[in-house]
């Protein structure tokens, strides 16, 4: 009777739980991101330390992401900043010491020099548009004037544009100035031939 | 009856005779002039140059071979075989001087703007000089010994010193004739635009005249064109005068044709400034006041 009420009590309390032997779904989580749960749990109190130790099993994901973070830690420890604490310090927040003081520098420098050359162009240009707008003080002192902006008339035919005698002088014209311009006075194939006249024997 | 008779005779005998005379005239001019025709086309004649001038370089080239071939072995054969090529060349090259007469005659003959009695001149003495390499030719075949050859070959170059001159006298004449035809041409119609802007300031309906400021600045620029008219032509005066001096000169003349060149060349410029003056006040004329 007993038997069978207990194995109606599994049944009936059978659940699913896939997290179960790494401890739950916040263990699941703490797996991923590679804290182990004896390191996570330092508030615990040690009798139930013992039954945290036993039941951290790393799986391969965890053992993935933590071999990564070492190799970054690695790799990435020459080039970052390494993270000191001030003399007499024994906590607070980590102070932030410079491995090369120069390259900073020198960065400070064509940040300012290239904000230098900013503020030259604008002014030029603030400088150059003021001078458009029509103030005439800077063209005195120049040397040379400024040739002044040709003004557009449209045309517009006299009584004479269709005179046949003004249109006949007109093409008179043009076919004269083109001939002139294309007519070339030389006789280049006709000049002497050179003959070798020098006969010795 | 007789009367009449005797004036149908008598009209009849004139008649003949002004014919004789005529044909007579006609018949002796054709024997004395060289076979050749009075102003043949250009083009076939400048043809006809070429090939002497290919023929010429044939037989020089032929000339040179037989020329060393002789110098190097001194032998009978190899002498009488330079003789050959030698006359050979001579001959040839008398020819491309023959062609050279000819293609400018024909030129001349096609020439713009250059007067009758000018063409005639120069075509008479163009005659002479193809008559002389025509008889030099001739006489190079009875050459015996090259030393004669020789000889005749510095005859024709001494002739060639002298017709140099003629050469390049009938050139600067064809170049001339251009620029004068060009100088007739503007002026008849820079004397056409005058004469309308004087029509339109003498005419009084209301509309058809323009004001005195533009009347004004229509006088300054045919004044500006007259003024290069004038320029234009005393550039010819001095081309003509460099042309007359080659006749007589001897020596670089090429450099005294490329002066004539340049002189023409300006007097053209002139009168391509002319006409640009011209188009602008034709285009005034056009264009109505503000």
């Amino acid at each position: 009777m007993q038997e069978a009420e207990s194995e109606q009590s599994k049944k009936t309390t059978r659940v699913f739980r896939p997290f179960k032997n790494i401890g739950g779904l916040s263990g699941w989580f703490r797996a991923l991101t590679g804290r182990s749960r004896l390191a996570q749990k330092s508030d615990q109190t040690q009798s139930s330390g013992q039954e945290v130790a036993g039941q951290v099993s790393e799986d391969s994901v965890t053992q993935d992401i933590r071999k990564l973070s070492d190799f970054l830690k690695r790799t990435s420890g020459r080039y970052l900043p390494s993270r000191e604490r001030a003399v007499g310090e024994t906590s607070g927040p980590l102070v932030y010491k410079d491995r090369n003081l120069s390259k900073k520098l020198i960065k400070i420098l064509l940040f300012f020099l290239f904000l230098l050359v900013l503020v030259f162009v604008g002014v030029r240009f603030f400088q150059l548009v003021n001078e458009e707008g029509g103030t005439t003080e800077n063209a005195k002192d120049t040397k040379t004037s400024p040739t002044p902006p040709a003004v557009y008339r449209p045309y517009k035919p006299s009584i004479y544009a269709d005179d046949p005698e003004v249109l006949r002088l007109e093409k008179d014209i043009n076919v004269i100035e083109r001939e002139l311009g294309r007519t070339s006075v030389r006789e280049d194939s006709l000049l002497p031939p050179r003959l070798d006249f020098d006969i010795k024997f | 009856m007789d009367t009449f008779k005797t004036k149908a005779i008598l009209l009849c005998l004139v008649f003949i005779s002004l014919f004789s005379i005529i044909f007579s005239s006609s018949v002796s001019s054709q024997s004395e002039n060289i076979e050749t025709p009075s102003f043949s086309s250009f083009d076939e004649v400048f043809n006809q140059y070429l090939i002497s001038i290919e023929n010429y370089n044939q037989a020089y080239e032929e000339y040179i071979l037989k020329r060393a071939q002789y110098l190097r072995f001194k032998t009978l054969r190899s002498q009488q075989d330079a003789q050959v090529a030698t006359t050979e060349m001579l001959q040839r090259r008398d020819d491309v001087v023959i062609s050279y007469l000819l293609a400018l005659r024909a030129r001349l003959g096609e020439a713009i703007a250059v007067s009758e009695a000018r063409k005639e001149g120069l075509t008479i003495r163009i005659d002479e000089e193809v008559s002389w390499y025509l008889t030099h030719k001739e006489k190079l075949t009875s050459a015996r010994v090259l030393d004669d050859l020789v000889s005749d070959s510095n005859e024709a170059k001494e002739r060639l010193t002298q017709s140099e001159g003629l050469f390049y006298e009938i050139l600067s004449t064809i170049a001339q004739g251009k620029i004068v035809r060009f100088t007739e041409r503007t002026d008849e119609i820079f004397l056409a635009v005058k004469n309308k802007v004087e029509e339109i300031r003498a005419d009084a309906r209301e509309g058809y005249s323009f004001s005195p400021g533009k009347f004004n600045t229509l006088d300054r620029w045919l004044f500006e064109a007259q003024n290069l008219v004038v320029r234009s032509k005393t550039r010819q005066t001095e081309a003509d005068d460099l042309i007359s001096e080659l006749v007589v000169r001897q020596g670089n003349l090429l450099g005294d044709y490329n002066q004539i060149l340049a002189t023409l060349g300006e007097s053209q410029l002139y009168l391509k400034e002319t006409s640009t003056f011209l188009e602008e006040v034709i285009r005034e004329i056009k264009t109505a006041e503000e």
